[in-house]
């Protein structure tokens, strides 16, 4: 377990620094360079030219590449072009609530898709199976954006279950511990609080959730009915096991497997789902600051923004990996 | 990139290619009897066709032009209530008075364009990759080992980056348009194609039939070029089946995140549905229709591809 | 009284018939083979007295009395408690036969567990001198270990402690040495015989391989296509084959007692070339021996001790 931990922690040094390689390289080739979008478009050629070395642009390649590396090191993306702000500062600030947002979806994802999808797989071919499974493909088919503006309009705008927008509704005061505020509210006992930020997670949590619940109910049910033939199951079965201890021990145990590597996957397409949501909702979080990023062109809010969804998720990936390699023996050792 | 995610995928192509060998005949016509067989199949290739119709057909058979705003005048007057669907127009007005039906059916040929295009990309290039970095690996000796691992880990880096963030990545590097969505969607898409050639090439570099024509002192870029890499194309190009879903749903959020053209001429569904946001609680049937569209059309290549996978794939066939 | 009796067993997967019409029994504490080549039924007709057919799309008839008890007719809660302990399973491909991701211990004790009441510290003393007695050098470490950190013929070893963990009285194995090397093949044998003799376990063996056979079984069933077309001692049917499937089967094993340049008998055709028993028999098209009265319906079990199912026999013997 040990050399299988060393070897994926090696793995995401490499990776991580492959990002910045390339990162550097997207950052070097943004149309006009730097200095043409720090000027006014009438600077004189001797104006640019000081700019350029008082960027350090006039330096060799690997020095500019080593002095963008300890940049990022120290955290150090540059200023938000359109808010001024460091952009460090501005992703700091957001990041509670788009973990607050991803959190509740994924849990979400994982808490209905595993039973549907497990349930789907014992009831093979009936209705709840058909629904599932066609659910699921429409759900990985529907553009978030839409389902996400759809939620919005059908119950907040239209039936007025919940609020439209927002983290929590105007007016209400909050003590801020983690920023993770429906849990602040418990932790402070702030019921109020706890409840009104809880209804405004409500839709985008959903919205957030559709992918995921979607891949994770199909690739459950099929884990399982690949399980469930398997020769072992049917060795469990010749002991005269109870069926609770065949489902829990032999089957989910191993059905579970290529499901934990999808969660990780998904991963990807969470960080994704989630500019998207959050612009539909103004919900605050860093998507909604990236999709401000996008619009304005905004260079170093969107560099920042990629870096820091690229470690997380290949830190996550880790957590990911480290866990399957816990569940399972045989990658333990193999490596 | 995780070891573990890869060897389940190296493990689905094995399988693939082992289902070739223990079966006679040629692959495609078996997989195509069993697939006329499938309910999936069948439904996604109805899709996928009448999809394909309209979007050749599309400039024929629209009752109105697309672009003209015939009905200017009656959207302007009655701010932001546009009329739905009515016998002249069956859905509805758009915000410039353009006739809607219209403007679906002349959308899917741009539409379909964007996720071609956007695949071929993706699988031209990763084919390239992919196909090098076997070919290099299998051939090539010591160096061509190294070249390997070298593409290799670049690839497993590019991996890591989620889809989304490449594409923004690209359209920030080359302005908002159309064909920076289809090249933002494509080259996000070449990291898994050559992750998938390599692994179905090796497998296929480990086969008997190699063997004895390497053996037989045939030379190794025919090897390649005409054994190893025309055999291990069956689970790439039902990747690119799945691949033209995401890639049409993808490109319309990122119309929807501004990195498209908005309101181009030639009408788009991706285009039209991150549009119709601005109007969405007083007209929703401006955002539903491409909606609806996106959504039937890429569950009609998804329903194709997994059904092609499953009936290239032993495995999961025996269970269904 | 025969300790299973299997009565007219019928098995089919839809339209497609995999056992028809199967009778056999196992006595009290003796080894009994069922013999046959793959396909014939012989592997469906352990799993359905074990009751481990699936469900779905499967039709099994007849009786299978255990001690007199019709097992098939059984609740499937009633069945699954005296799966494991009163009858027990070996299976043929140890790796995949064991849990990948359970360790060892756990997949023993769990049996443990379940029907002789055992658990914690009294049920891992109980696996490791399961693992001892089945011959697994260092019992109390591979308890914590995984099936994939042993060796094939160590695992046969564990499917079987898990097997004779409760002392069954009726030991099912299914080709136990098929996936194994043949130096370990011997080995597992021994194991197997060393095991019903110490216990006076009733052992049906299934297999195709008349090796087994003749070093271990005392009673020998010959299936074909989903019947029994020859039953005695395993002494009888050496000495005197009488079915020609079965003549065909010594026949096509290379012997070391005759001359290099003998050639090898193998029997004409394949499995595939049948007809329906009740038309007459199935193995005419690759018989031989085949005549007139072969096709004439139904061929019935003739003899009692040394029973076969040819109608021909008489006349050539």
């Amino acid at each position: 377990m040990l050399r299988y931990t060393v070897k994926r922690l090696l793995q995401l040094a490499v990776a991580l620094l492959g990002l910045t390689l390339l990162l550097f390289a997207w950052f070097k080739a943004l149309p006009g360079g730097p200095e043409n979008r720090m000027l006014p478009d009438n600077a004189t050629d001797q104006q640019r030219e000081a700019l350029r070395r008082a960027l350090g642009l006039d330096e060799p390649i690997w020095t500019q590449y080593g002095e963008f590396l300890a940049r990022i090191v120290r955290l150090d993306f540059g200023s938000s072009l359109s808010s001024g702000r460091p952009v460090a500062t501005e992703l700091a600030d957001r990041l509670p609530a788009t973990i607050e947002l991803s959190l509740t979806a994924i849990v979400i994802a994982i808490g209905v898709g595993i039973p549907l999808g497990y349930l789907a797989a014992r009831k093979r071919g009936t209705w709840l199976d058909f629904g599932a499974v066609s659910g699921s493909l429409i759900g990985i088919c529907t553009p978030v954006f839409f389902l996400a503006a759809m939620l919005k309009v059908v119950f907040a705008q239209n039936l007025g279950w919940l609020p439209t927008a927002f983290r929590l509704s105007p007016g209400m005061s909050y003590t801020e511990i983690t920023g993770l505020r429906v849990l602040d509210g418990i932790v402070t006992g702030e019921f109020n609080v706890a409840w009104d930020a809880f209804t405004h997670l409500v839709l985008p949590a959903i919205a957030l959730a559709s992918i995921p619940l979607a891949v994770i109910t199909r690739i459950t049910r099929a884990s399982v009915l690949e399980v469930v033939g398997e020769d072992y199951v049917r060795t469990a079965d010749a002991k005269g096991l109870k069926p609770a201890t065949i489902r829990g021990r032999h089957v989910m145990k191993n059905a579970m497997l290529p499901v934990v590597t999808v969660i990780g996957l998904l991963l990807g397409s969470l960080f994704a789902g989630a500019v998207l949501t959050e612009s539909v909702f103004a919900f605050g979080g860093v998507g909604s600051f990236v999709y401000q990023a996008t619009t304005e062109r905004d260079y170093p809010a969107l560099m920042g923004f990629i870096l820091l969804i690229a470690v997380s998720y290949v830190v996550l990936n880790l957590i990911v990996d480290l866990s399957y390699g816990f569940l399972d023996p045989r990658v333990r050792v193999r490596s | 990139m995780t070891l573990a995610k890869i060897e389940r995928l190296d493990r689905l192509v094995e399988a693939g290619v082992r289902a070739r060998h223990a079966e006679s005949g040629s692959l495609w016509r078996q997989s195509l009897r069993r697939m006329r067989r499938s309910p999936m199949a069948i439904s996604g290739a109805i899709i996928v066709a009448l999809f394909l119709l309209v979007a050749i057909l599309g400039p024929w058979i629209a009752p109105y032009s697309p672009t003209a705003q015939t009905w200017g005048g009656e959207v302007f007057l009655n701010r932001n209530v546009f009329p739905g669907p009515r016998p002249e127009n069956w859905f509805g007005l758009d915000h410039l008075g353009r006739d809607m039906f219209s403007r679906m059916i002349v959308g899917a040929r741009q539409t379909m364009l964007v996720g071609v295009v956007a695949t071929l990309i993706g699988f031209a290039a990763g084919a390239l990759v992919g196909g090098l970095a076997a070919a290099a690996g299998t051939f090539g000796g010591r160096w061509g080992g190294r070249v390997e691992a070298v593409i290799m880990r670049a690839v497993d880096v590019a991996l890591a980056i989620p889809m989304l963030l490449l594409a923004l990545s690209v359209a920030a590097l080359l302005g908002p348009s159309l064909s920076t969505v289809m090249i933002a969607v494509g080259v996000a898409q070449i990291p898994i194609f050559a992750r998938l050639l390599r692994g179905s090439m090796l497998a296929q570099a480990h086969s008997d039939y190699v063997l004895a024509a390497v053996s037989l002192g045939v030379p190794k870029h025919r090897i390649v070029l005409s054994h190893i890499f025309p055999n291990s194309l069956g689970p790439v190009i039902v990747q690119a089946t799945l691949v033209l879903a995401t890639a049409i749903i993808e490109a319309a959020a990122l119309s929807y995140l501004g990195l498209g053209n908005p309101d181009p001429g030639t009408p788009e569904w991706g285009t039209m549905l991150a549009d119709a946001q601005r109007f969405l609680s007083s007209a929703p049937q401006l955002a539903i229709y491409p909606a609806v569209g996106i959504i039937i059309t890429a569950l009609g290549f998804t329903l194709l591809g997994e059904a092609m996978r499953e009936s290239l794939d032993p495995r999961l066939r025996r269970q269904s | 009284m025969a300790l299973l009796e299997v009565e007219d067993l019928r098995v089919a997967f839809g339209d497609t018939t995999a056992v028809d019409g199967v009778d056999f029994h196992v006595d009290q504490g003796r080894v009994t083979g069922l013999v046959g080549e793959s396909g014939c039924g012989k592997s469906v007709t352990s799993l359905a007295v074990m009751g481990l057919l699936p469900r779905r799309g499967v039709t099994v008839s007849g009786t299978a009395r255990f001690e007199g008890v019709d097992l098939l007719s059984l609740p499937r809660a009633d069945m699954r408690r005296r799966r494991g302990s009163d009858l027990a399973m070996v299976f043929q491909d140890p790796l995949s036969s064991l849990n990948p991701v359970v360790q060892i211990g756990r997949q023993i004790t769990e049996v443990l567990e379940r029907h002789r009441g055992l658990r914690g510290e009294a049920a891992r003393k109980e696996a490791e001198d399961l693992l001892d007695r089945v011959g697994i050098p260092d019992p109390r470490r591979r308890l914590g270990e995984y099936p994939h950190q042993l060796s094939g013929g160590m695992r046969q070893r564990v499917l079987i402690a898990i097997a004779v963990a409760c002392a069954p009285r009726l030991l099912i194995a299914d080709e136990p040495t098929t996936a194994l090397d043949v130096t370990i093949q011997a080995q597992i044998l021994e194991l197997l015989k060393d095991l019903v003799d110490a216990e006076g376990t009733a052992l049906l063996m299934i297999t195709h391989d008349l090796g087994v056979v003749a070093g271990l079984c005392d009673e020998v069933n010959v299936l074909y296509s989903g019947r029994v077309v020859e039953s005695a001692s395993a002494r009888d049917l050496f000495a005197r084959p009488t079915h020609p499937y079965t003549v065909g089967l010594l026949g096509s094993i290379p012997r070391l007692d005759l001359p290099i340049d003998e050639p090898l008998e193998p029997i004409r055709g394949s499995i595939a070339d049948v007809i329906r028993w009740k038309d007459g028999c199935a193995f005419a098209p690759r018989c031989d021996r085949v005549a007139e009265p072969c096709v004439d319906g139904e061929p019935p079990l003739i003899g009692t001790a040394h029973a076969h199912r040819c109608v021909m026999a008489e006349e050539t013997v």
